[in-house]
C-alpha cells in the first residue's frame, strides 16, 4: 500500500514538473517524457506486472493532463510500452547500465511515435509524419540522458518499498 | 511463469477498460455531454494551484537560463534590429500623413471607431502534456468572466483561443496547434483567408482567392469574416514563404508567428465580442448626394459603349434587351 502511495505521488510530481517547469527548458519545442520514461524504468526493474501496473495510472495522469486527445489514449500506449518493456527485462544482463538505457531510448520512440501516430487517427487534425519522427527523435535523445537518474530513483522506491510478490523474475 | 500470466491478464483488462474510456469520451464529447473535459476540469481545479506556486518558483530561474542563452544571439540581433531601424525611420516620414489620411477617411464614413478591448490579465502556469499539442493552462477560470473561445493574446500578438474553463483556471488551445483555425486577413491588402497551426512549424495560411498576390513580410492579422470568432485586427504573424506552385486548387502560405511560444508568461484574455461580421451597408433612405443632371446630348457622345457578344449562328449570344445601345447607335451620334 505504501509502495502504491509512493509510486503514485511520485507519477503526480512528474506529471508537475512535466506540464510546469520542462516547458521553459525545451529543445526544439518538445520536452521530456517523464512519466512515460518512468513507466519504462519501472518494468526494467520489476518487470511486466509492475510496468502494467504503473501505466495505466501514469497514462491517465497524462491523459487528464492533455486536452485535445481522447481520454485513455496514453494510457493504451503507455500499457503496450510497460508490457513490452517488462517482457524483455530477463533478457537484459541484470548489472548492465547500457542495454536498459537503450531500451529506456527505444521504449520511448515506440511510445512517443504511436502516440503520435494514434492521436493522428483520433485527433481532428493531426501532427505531420516529420513531426512524429521529430518528436520521438528528440524525446528518445531525452530518455537516453534522463534514464539513469530514472533507474536510480526507481531502485531508490524497490529498496524501501519493495514489492509485495517475492519473485520478480517477470 | 506465474507473474507474466498475471501482468498478461492485467494488461487484457486495463486495455479494455481503456478502451471502454476512449470510446465514452469519444462519444459523449460527439454528443455535447463531455465526460473528458469535466473530469479534466476537475484535476485543474485540485491541480491548478500547485501548477501556480511552481511556475512562480521556477519562472526567475529559467528567465536567468533564457538570457544566457540569449547572450550569443544579441549580436546577430542588434544588427539585425539596427536595419529594421532604418526602414522604420523611412516608413517614420510617410505615417503621420497616412494616420492624418486615415482620420478624414473615417470621419467622411461615419466609420465605427476601433473600441479599447475588454481583458482579462493572467499568468501561464503550464503546458500540455503531449508533445503533440500546443496548449497552456493559465491562472484565470469562469470566476474571473472566462469562457470557452474567448481570444488569448500577449504583448506580440494573438497566442490561442479558451478550449476549456474551471472555476480558477483555464486551458488555451495556442495557435501554432494543428487543431487551431482561425479566419485572418492580410493587414495591407485586406486578403481574407484561413490560418491553421501546424506545431513548431511556420502557421499556414489558406487565401479565400488563391490568384492574388501576397508578398513575404506582409503582415496577418485576425478577421470578424463569416462569424470568425476573435475580434478583427489582432496580430498573428508575418508571411515568410509565399510561393505559387502551378496547378495547385488551393494556396498555402507560411506564416511566422509573433508570439514567442517558449517564452509565455504573462498573456490577456480578450473578454470583447467580436463586431457582427460585414454587416451590409444600410443605405441612407434620403441621401444628401444627389448626382449631377446628365446632358443627353454629351452624354451620348462621350460615354463609351459596350459592344454586344459576336452573334452566335443561332442567335444564342443576342442581347436580351432590345432598346440596349449598338456600337452603330454611339457612332451615329
Amino acid at each position: 500500500m505504501a509502495r502504491a502511495l509512493v509510486i503514485g505521488l511520485l507519477l503526480v510530481i512528474a506529471a508537475l514538473v512535466e506540464v510546469s517547469l520542462l516547458p521553459v527548458l525545451t529543445v526544439s519545442g518538445f520536452t521530456p517524457d517523464l512519466l512515460l520514461l518512468l513507466v519504462i524504468a519501472f518494468a526494467l526493474d520489476d518487470g511486466a506486472l509492475t510496468g502494467v501496473r504503473v501505466a495505466l495510472p501514469a497514462g491517465l495522469l497524462t491523459d487528464l493532463l492533455s486536452s485535445t486527445t481522447p481520454l485513455g489514449l496514453s494510457a493504451l500506449v503507455y500499457l503496450g510500452v510497460g508490457y513490452g518493456v517488462g517482457a524483455a527485462r530477463p533478457y537484459l544482463a541484470p548489472e548492465s547500465l547500457t542495454a536498459p538505457t537503450l531500451f529506456a531510448g527505444a521504449g520511448t520512440f515506440l511510445g512517443v511515435g504511436g502516440y503520435g501516430i494514434l492521436s493522428a487517427l483520433l485527433a481532428r487534425a493531426s501532427a505531420s509524419a516529420l513531426l512524429v519522427a521529430e518528436a520521438a527523435l528528440v524525446a528518445t535523445v531525452y530518455a537516453i540522458l534522463l534514464a539513469p537518474g530514472a533507474f536510480a530513483l526507481t531502485r531508490y522506491v524497490d529498496r524501501h518499498f519493495p514489492v509485495e510478490v517475492p519473485s520478480t523474475s517477470g | 511463469m506465474f507473474q507474466r500470466r498475471r501482468a498478461r491478464i492485467l494488461l487484457a483488462v486495463s486495455v479494455v477498460v481503456v478502451l471502454v474510456l476512449v470510446t465514452v469520451d469519444f462519444r459523449s464529447e460527439a454528443g455535447g455531454d463531455d465526460l473528458g473535459g469535466r473530469l479534466r476540469n476537475g484535476v485543474s481545479v485540485v491541480l491548478g494551484p500547485v501548477q501556480d506556486g511552481l511556475s512562480t518558483l521556477v519562472r526567475p530561474i529559467a528567465n536567468a537560463a533564457g538570457n544566457v542563452g540569449e547572450l550569443f544571439s544579441i549580436r546577430a540581433e542588434n544588427a539585425r534590429l539596427r536595419a529594421q531601424l532604418a526602414q522604420v525611420e523611412e516608413r517614420r516620414l510617410s505615417y503621420d500623413d497616412v494616420v492624418r489620411e486615415n482620420e478624414e477617411l473615417r470621419a467622411q464614413l461615419d466609420f465605427r471607431q476601433r473600441n479599447e478591448l475588454e481583458t482579462v490579465s493572467a499568468h501561464v502556469t503550464a503546458q500540455g502534456a503531449s508533445n503533440f499539442e500546443w496548449t497552456a493552462t493559465i491562472d484565470v477560470g469562469t470566476d474571473d468572466g472566462i469562457r470557452p473561445d474567448m481570444p488569448v493574446t500577449d504583448g506580440d500578438g494573438l497566442v490561442g483561443r479558451v478550449i476549456a474553463t474551471a472555476s480558477n483556471s483555464s486551458r488555451v488551445l495556442l495557435s501554432i496547434d494543428p487543431n487551431f483555425g482561425a479566419s485572418v486577413r492580410i493587414a495591407e491588402t485586406g486578403v481574407i483567408g484561413s490560418l491553421q497551426g501546424d506545431g513548431n512549424e511556420p502557421m499556414i495560411f489558406e487565401p479565400l482567392i488563391t490568384d492574388v498576390e501576397i508578398e513575404v513580410g506582409q503582415e496577418i492579422v485576425t478577421s470578424a469574416y463569416q462569424g470568425g470568432t476573435f475580434v478583427s485586427g489582432i496580430p498573428v504573424g508575418v508571411v515568410t514563404s509565399a510561393e505559387v506552385e502551378d496547378g495547385q486548387l488551393s494556396r498555402t502560405v507560411d506564416v511566422l508567428p509573433y508570439v514567442n511560444f517558449s517564452t509565455l508568461d504573462i498573456v490577456s484574455v480578450v473578454l470583447t465580442e467580436p463586431a457582427a461580421p460585414d454587416e451590409p451597408l444600410e443605405l441612407d433612405p434620403s441621401p444628401s448626394f444627389s448626382p449631377p443632371p446628365v446632358d443627353p446630348q454629351r452624354s451620348e457622345a462621350e460615354v463609351p459603349t459596350i459592344p454586344p457578344p459576336v452573334d452566335d449562328a443561332d442567335g444564342a449570344g443576342e442581347s436580351t434587351e432590345p432598346d440596349a445601345p449598338t456600337p452603330t447607335d454611339g457612332q451615329d451620334t
